[in-house]
Formats: structure tokens, sequence, C-alpha cells
């Protein structure tokens, strides 16, 4: 009561915030003294009060999930990111990366003008240059490695976004054929194996599930939307989840988690599929009609006993027996889930055939609550480019001449070229590196042999929003803009719902930060004074990033500024139907157009047409190393954020306890962990919650770059351990293929 | 002139809002002003009830709550406790959001020499900084460490349920952020509110109910280490706050 009266007699003299609401209740007059008093008072005022500015729909991009989001702008200041509800993937919820584009944004470690290296490489000492200078800068070493080498000698690296095309594009039209892209760091054997199983990866639909596998797969920790969100609904029906996983992620708490044996996960697979067939629990009907080489199967997996698998997995007998007959009960509502990264083992791609093939036994296959295709993409416009096409050099690996005959050869093999480079085996020399919002140094395996690749490098140019890794190394650094300040291309997701969303300026440019289509605009303006292009460079890219949009929109119903105001839109008809392959009205696309247990794709270009289980080689005494995330961070994007670093300041490595009472090592001290190729500190965190056989490192720390002041000088850096070791058929890196040795300091 | 009568029984702020509806409201019939103040009737006790079940200790909530509240670095109105518990295999990990549990007889209150921590009409407890000293009695007193000194205004600061949202109709940042609903956000003296049916509907507890405190925050499927470990003095546990100071219990 007493409370009451002071708290009126308080605000009864008029506060500085009682009078602003005061002026806001009393007309409109107002509104816009209130919003040029908050953006100059933001620390001292009560925060709030700036969602009477102005909402601007955008789209995200602290990772790749792209989620809609609405930001509250007031004079030219972004104060607060909201989630967008009318964004049928998200629906209204970001992450604490999406919340965090504001410290992105505003990062004071941002790199905001051209920054060109005037001490040693990695030394941190730059120079503020102009942007005609920087361009000019860029145009005379591309054009001196181009005249010397021709445009081969050129290693031309980006990763998947938006924007990638305008970048990739320049090295096209340069000539390159040397490009090295995410997918062989990331997805390229589950690709590869669901495409030589059933001619595509489906997608999963966790929230009308029974029962879901995961294997590995770390959804609720590793945001893949609208998985994550239909994961904990499906949860919520009661579905069961079981996540196949050395170490107990969130997403293995939220379910059983099956401590399994590294590395051995096929030999589960095919213990299943032998349970499933022995016992007659698989799925007679869509076996028969839809898929092809069940005997071949059959006879293949009756070695795969449980109670061998039982001494391969450490997964009991029972379990796995118990496990295919729960699925077999829940079929056809049931999950194989595909997974993303999968650049683990040797034996990946191998592996990821026996996901579709479990899933086809069970019958879960374009059915409510299992695999499906899923509705697929809006049809936008097609933007012309005005270039024929021409002869190019074959790659510096030779990796589009055979050794890889599955791979998309586009993406190239990243640690087969960046060792042919290194160790001069390739076809020719290659003495420039162009890198777009990538960090290689961080996300390929032994980070030494990349750091020696750069330092062999006549010239490296890094466009980058911040000093990563990679940009430290650079001779030159070209500042990007953020996803806050630009506009991107128009993107379509593949999802249950189609629709399109906008990603847009909500800010101006901080510093002189400009877009890729500008950086490489620029580019090609400085090469055309340089060389001669035909047609000229600034011809091809002669064209603004509101053309490009327009052209994109073209065909649907709606024009660029009502998107832009909207954010989103949808198509009125959606045809998202299942039961089309079921019922063979469409083929699948392989060879024989059913789901094939014996892959044509894969005897015809001399691989095992089956999967064959091949035992790991243990190293006793030593742990298995494999690495992840944890939910806030994005690879090694944003541990230099500062209220996402605020969380996990430090990595550190999870180690088992009994192998930590053996070994001395108590929690929180610092110890040295050794492999074949590096060594690095770093603290000990025991827990249960994995393996004796295994330790675990999140990804992303241990930077070499001082510019991260955050992040510098903090815990120790994963891919330095990790041997240069790849998937046999994809090139795929695999990451979770070396022992390291854990030692008390 | 029932319009009046009804403000003085509301808050300033809620009249303010009265006024702005009113103005408005000008020109139209008169029927809406009345609506509005027919629904702002009844009294209101906000409250939170949360899902651990649902919760993936992703620290969106964390995050939104640092971005709408201008919360100084190193300090926490919301942040999210992990507890690890068990041997291998058989371990176990549950998360547990927290924030100031707005309780309806709060010890913080209690405490204040100068009232600048109070309960207002519709439940929440607030700080007003300008009348704080920041004597940080009530931080001692505060069961459930959610409170703090903000270095900025030097006075005591805690989560309010994003007032300013509230005026504006919207959920709170962290209710609005979850993208698993793990929270649920609303009126519990209204009874057929989602989370007055929810907290009906499902076993629900409250942390430290001893202290008698009465939280409005509830949790359901709570799991934090309690006395309930002592029974497994050898039993691993490990509580990781995502907090740079460690709390006390």
């Amino acid at each position: 009561m007493k409370a009451e009266v002071v708290k009126q007699g308080r605000r009864a003299g008029i506060s500085r915030r009682g009078f602003l609401g005061l002026c806001a209740a009393t007309g409109t007059g107002a509104a816009l003294q209130l919003r040029s008093f908050k953006a100059v008072s933001k620390s001292k005022d009560k925060p709030g009060s700036w969602a009477k500015g102005e909402i601007i729909p955008s789209t995200c991009n602290m990772c790749v999930n792209r989620c809609g989001i609405q930001c509250h702008v007031v004079n030219g200041v972004l104060e607060k990111i909201d989630g967008d509800p009318r964004n049928p993937k998200t629906a209204g919820g970001t992450c604490a990366k999406g919340q965090a584009g504001i410290m992105a944004l505003y990062d004071p470690d941002r790199i905001k003008y051209p920054l060109i290296r005037v001490g040693e490489r990695g030394e941190g000492k730059w120079r503020r240059a102009s942007w005609d200078e920087a361009f000019d800068y860029v145009a005379d070493n591309l054009d001196r490695i181009i005249e010397k080498y021709g445009p081969e000698g050129l290693l031309w690296s980006s990763s998947t976004d938006l924007t990638e095309v305008f970048f990739l594009k320049l090295g096209v039209f340069l000539g390159t054929p040397n490009f090295a892209r995410h997918a062989t760091l990331c997805l390229a054997s589950r690709n590869v194996g669901y495409f030589g199983t059933m001619g595509g990866v489906p997608d999963s639909d966790l929230a009308n599930a029974r029962y879901i596998v995961m294997f590995g797969a770390n959804r609720l920790e590793s945001f893949d939307l609208p998985h994550n969100r239909d994961l904990i609904r499906g949860l919520e029906k009661g579905a069961k989840l079981v996540v196949v996983d050395p170490r107990m992620t969130v997403t293995a708490a939220k379910g059983t988690w099956l401590p399994i044996k590294p590395r051995t996960d096929m030999a589960l697979t095919l213990a299943l599929m032998h349970v499933l067939i022995k016992e007659d629990l698989y799925d007679k009907e869509f076996v028969a009609k839809v898929t092809e080489g069940f005997d071949a199967l059959k006879s293949h997996v009756e070695q795969y006993s449980p109670e061998w698998a039982e001494k391969e997995t450490d997964i009991p007998a029972k379990t796995i027996i118990n496990m295919a007959r729960e699925m077999a009960v829940a079929a056809p509502a049931v999950v194989i889930y595909p997974g993303r990264r999968s650049s683990w083992y040797t034996n990946d791609t191998q592996f990821r055939r026996t996901l579709p093939m479990l899933m086809a036994l069970l019958g879960a296959f374009d059915v409510s609550g299992g695999n499906f295709v899923n509705a697929g993409k809006v049809k936008l416009g097609d933007f012309e480019w005005e270039m024929a096409p021409f002869d190019v050099a074959p790659c510096v690996d030779g990796f589009d001449e055979g050794p890889f005959p599955l791979a998309a050869h586009d993406d190239g093999g990243y640690v087969m070229r960046r060792d042919a480079i290194l160790e001069e085996s390739g076809k020719y020399p290659v003495h420039g590196w162009v890198i777009y919002k990538q960090n290689p140094l961080a996300a390929l395996v032994d980070g030494n042999r990349t750091l020696k690749l750069m330092e062999k490098m006549d010239f490296i140019c890094s466009i980058d929003v911040q000093p990563s890794q990679t940009a430290w190394m650079a001779d030159i650094i070209l500042p990007e803009t953020t996803y806050l300040e630009r506009l991107d291309p128009i993107w379509t997701p593949g999802g249950k719902v189609k629709f399109i969303t906008i990603r847009q300026p909500v800010v101006k440019p901080q510093g002189e930060a400009k877009t890729i289509l500008e950086i490489v605009q620029g580019i090609a303006a400085a090469l055309d004074k340089r060389r001669t292009f035909d047609p000229p460079m600034s011809k091809v890219f002669g064209f603004t990033m509101e053309e490009f949009v327009d052209k994109q929109l073209k065909p649907l119903p709606i024009d660029r500024e009502t998107l832009s105001k909207q954010g989103i839109w949808m198509p009125t008809q959606q045809e998202m139907k299942l039961g089309a392959y079921r019922r063979g009205e469409k083929e699948f696309r392989t060879p024989s157009g059913k789901i094939e247990f014996v892959s044509e794709r894969f005897r015809r270009n001399g691989y095992d047409p089956l999967p064959i289980y091949e035992p790991p080689v243990e190293e006793p005494g030593k742990q298995r190393l494999v690495t992840g995330r944890y939910a806030w961070f994005t690879h090694s994007a944003n541990q230099n954020n500062r209220w996402l670093n605020a969380l996990h300041p430090e990595n550190d490595i999870w180690i088992n306890p009994d192998v930590a009472r053996e070994k001395g090592i108590r929690d929180g001290e610092y110890v040295t962990v050794r492999s074949p190729v590096g060594e690095v500190k770093i603290k000990a965190y025991i827990t249960p919650r994995i393996r004796p056989d295994t330790v675990f490192i999140c990804h992303g720390f241990g930077t070499n770059s001082a510019g991260q002041t955050t992040l510098y000088g903090k815990g120790g850096a994963d891919q330095v351990l990790m041997e240069s070791k790849a998937d046999t058929i994809t090139n795929n890196q695999a990451l979770h293929e070396t022992w390291v040795e854990v030692i008390k300091a | 002139m029932s319009k009046k009568a009804n403000t003085t029984r509301q808050s300033r702020r809620g009249f303010l809002k009265g006024v702005g509806a009113a103005a408005a409201a000008v020109g139209a019939s008169a029927t809406p002003v009345q609506a509005v103040a027919a629904i702002t009737e009844h009294k209101k006790r906000y409250g939170m009830l949360i899902d651990t079940r649902r919760c993936v200790g992703c620290h969106a909530c964390s995050v939104s709550c640092r971005s709408e509240n201008n919360v100084p670095e190193g300090k926490h109105r919301s942040w999210v406790e992990y507890t690890e518990k068990g041997t291998f295999p058989n371990a176990s990990l549950n998360f547990l959001p927290r924030l100031c549990n707005q309780c309806s007889d709060p010890q913080c209150v209690s405490v204040c020499p100068t009232n600048a921590t109070h309960i207002r009409d519709d439940g929440i407890v607030t700080v007003d900084a300008d009348v704080c000293i920041g004597c940080k009695y009530c931080i001692q007193a505060c069961p459930y460490d959610a409170r703090f000194i903000n270095p900025e205004t030097g006075a005591a600061d805690k989560c309010d349920f994003c007032l300013d949202r509230l005026e504006q109709g919207r959920e709170p940042a962290c209710v609005a952020t979850c993208f698993n609903r793990a929270r649920i956000f609303g009126d519990l003296n209204d009874p057929d509110s989602i989370i007055s049916r929810m907290v009906a509907s499902n076993a629900v507890s409250v942390l430290r109910p001893e202290m008698g405190t009465l939280p409005n925050v509830f949790y359901i499927g709570l799991d934090y280490a309690d006395e309930h470990d002592i029974r497994f003095p050898r039993q691993y546990i490990r509580v990781t706050t995502h907090r740079d100071e460690n709390i006390r219990r």
C-alpha cells in the first residue's frame, strides 16, 4: 500500500518518461520528438519506446536458415530485431543468433573501410585505403596473376548465400576453373549417398512422426527451421526420438541417447535392416512397388546380426532389436533423419546410403509423419547473363576429370584442391586467392596446412565483414555490408509451404562498407582498364540489385515495393500433395526410377553397389576428436559477437569422467591436446555426456586474428588438430577421423 | 464519467493509455471508449509459465532480453541454466530458463527502504530507478538472484516482463522470440487466459516454494539441483548458468 502511495506521488511529478508518454498520448506530432529523443539517449532511457519507430521486414543471415525478421529502426539506428510471425517457416521466433544481429551490425571490430596490409602477413598492420585504390590494387594483382599464370592461377572461394552468384560469376567470367565452395566441408557425402539410393534428399515430417531416428544430427542446437520447431511439436505429440551420437547433445537430451562408438553407425543401420527383414517387419507392399534389389539386400544383411552389431557399436543387441520392432510398429510415421553436415568419416557416403534404404524398408516415404518430397520452390524469373560460355582450363587437382565421378564438380573438393596447390602436385601453379564470405583457415581440416597455403600465395583478397582468421592473413580486406544493410536477391525456400522473402537494407551501411555486387562491379571496372574482355566486364555487371530483383519477381504477381513492405509473399495455390511416389505415379531420379537397394549408379562408377561395413581402426589410449557447435554459434562466424560470446566465452574439451580420473585431469584446468598434425591448449570440461573413447571440441575458437578483440586469445582450435582425411566417394572432409592424446598440462 | 471513476483504481500509466484511446476515438461514438474501460476493469495479475520440456536452452530469450532492455554486458535479467546429472551413459541434461519470479509476496519489496521497488496493480514488481538509492538490500533479499545494480543508472534492475512492450499490447521479448513456445505469458486472474488454463491443467511448480514468496513464474517439468540430490552424494551434478558470476541458489 505504502509502495503504491510513493509510486503515485513520484509519478505525479512529471518524470522524463512520464512526460514523453504524455506527448505520445496527446497527438501524432509528438511522435517525432519521441523518436529523436530515444535515438540520442539509447542507453539511458528506459527501453522499449523505440517500438514506435519504423518496422522493416527482412530476412536474417546469422546462419543459413534465413528466418523472417522484423527490424525496429529509430532515426536510422537498429534498436531491436523480432521474429516475423507471418513467416511460415519461423512463425515469429528467432534464435539467440538472430537476436544478436544488432551486435554483428554495430560490432566495434567490424571492418568499415578497405584495408591494405602494410606489415607482414598476419602481423595486423593495415592502412586505410579508398575504394578506388582498393579496386585498383585488386585489379592490378589479378591482372598480374592472369598475365603470368592464366586465369587458372586463381583460387576462387565462397560459401553459399543469396549474393554468392555475383562473386561466382566474376570468377567464371575471368575464366578460373578453381572454385572452392562449402559443399565438401559439409554435406556432399549425404547428398551423394541419398542421390545414389533415391535420387535426392527428402524432407522430414517431424511434426507428425511417431518415431524419429537422428544419426548425429543435432537439430536442437544446430537449427534447421522449421525442423527444430517441428521436432519439439512432434515430441509433444508423443513421438519417440532416438539420437545416435557419441556425445549427448541437446537433441539427445530430449530423446533416447544411444552413445554409439564413433564410425560404426553403418553397423547399426545394417543390423536394423537385418532385424526388419529377419522378423518379417518390413513394408512388403512398399518394397515390392517402389524399390529395386531387395533380394540382394536380404542376402547382404544376413551377416549383420544385432549380436554382431553390439560388438561393433557398443549398443546392446537387445536395444537394436527393440528399436527395429518399435520402428516397425510406428511405420510408416517414421522419420529417418538425413542430417545436414555429414563431414564425419571416410566411409560416410556409403553410410548415408543406408539411411534411405532403412526408410524404404519401413515404407516411411511420401507419407504424413515420414520422409517426403516437399512442395519445392516458387518459380522465380531468370536473370540472363550477357556472356557466352567459353573454354576453361581443367581444375588444378583434376577433380573434374575422374577421381570423384559422383561428386558435384562445381563445388570442388576443398581438401584435395588445397593440398594439390600446396604440394605443387597439381597441373599448374596457383598463386592468387580471392575469398568471399568464407573462413577457410577455420573451416578446413589441418589448419596449419591452410596457413602454409596462405603463406605461399602471392595475393590474397578477402571480402568480409569482420577481421576473421582468413581476413587477418590477407593482403587486402574489402569490407562488405552485413545483411541488415543491403538488398539481396529474392529467396524462396523449399518446404511444406512455398513462399518468397526479401532481404532489404534496414539501416545505412556502417563506414564505407559496400555490397558484394558493388564490390564486383568495382573490380570489374578496374579490370576493364587493364585487360580486354568481350563483352567488357563492366557491361556484364552493369545492373543494379534492384534490377536483378525485379527480373526475379517478373513472373510473380507482386512487385518489389509491395514485397519490401510486407517482407514475404506466398502463392495462394499451394500444391503439396503426398502419395504420388507411393502410388507409382512419380519416378525417383535413379536409373531404375525406383529406390535402389543395389545402386546402379554406384556400380557403374566402380563403388560397392551395396554398402559394405568396414570396422574402424582403434587407437587405444587415445580419443577420437569430434566437433560441433552450440546453439548460439554458426561455424566460426559469430564467436566474436559480444552478446553471443558472453554465453560461452571460451570453448573447452569434453572429457568423460573415467578418462579424466585416469589421467588426473581436473575440471576447468588446461590440458594439452595433441594430434599427429597439431597441438592446442584448452580447458577441460568433464562430463558424463560423452563416451570415454571420444572427446568433443566446439568449433570456431582459437582465432589467430587479434582484430577479433572479444574472441582473441580464448579457447583452442579444433581444425588445427584434424588430419587431412576425406570421404572416399565425394572428397567430403572427414572431420571425425583424428585420434588425439589428452595430456595433463 | 464512468471512465473517470475507473481510472482512480488504475495506475497513472493505465490512465494515460485511456487518454490516448480517448484521443484516438474523438469523433467516433462513445461505445469503443467504454469497451476499453470495461476490458481494463478487472485487476490483472501477470504471470509466466515456462514449459521446460519445450525448452532447448538456445538462449534466444537471454539475448532478446539484452537487446530489448539494453541490459549491460555482464548483467542478466533473463538467463538459462543447464543442469547436467548422472553417470555415463545414464546422463541427463535439463534446461531452466530464469528470470524475476514477480512474486506476490516479494522480499525485495519488503526490504526496500525507499519503496523504489514496488508491486504494480497488475502484479509486476518494478524498480523506480529515480527513487532507488542503490543500497543493494533487495539484491541480498531476492532468493532467485534476479537483481543487479545497473552500472548506468546506479539503481537496482531486474526483469519487469518488458513493461513497455506490454503497454503496446505485445508479449515480453523473451516470449515473442521463443520459437518452441516454451514460454506462455498472460493474466493469471483471467480464468480463460491460456496461461490460467495451462496452470490449471498441468503439474506446475515454482522455484524455492519454501521461501513463501508466492512466485508468479511457473514451470512445467522443473528439474534442477536441489535437496533431492543430497540422497545421491556421489552423483555428478553440474549447473551451468551461462552468467559471468556464479550464482547462489
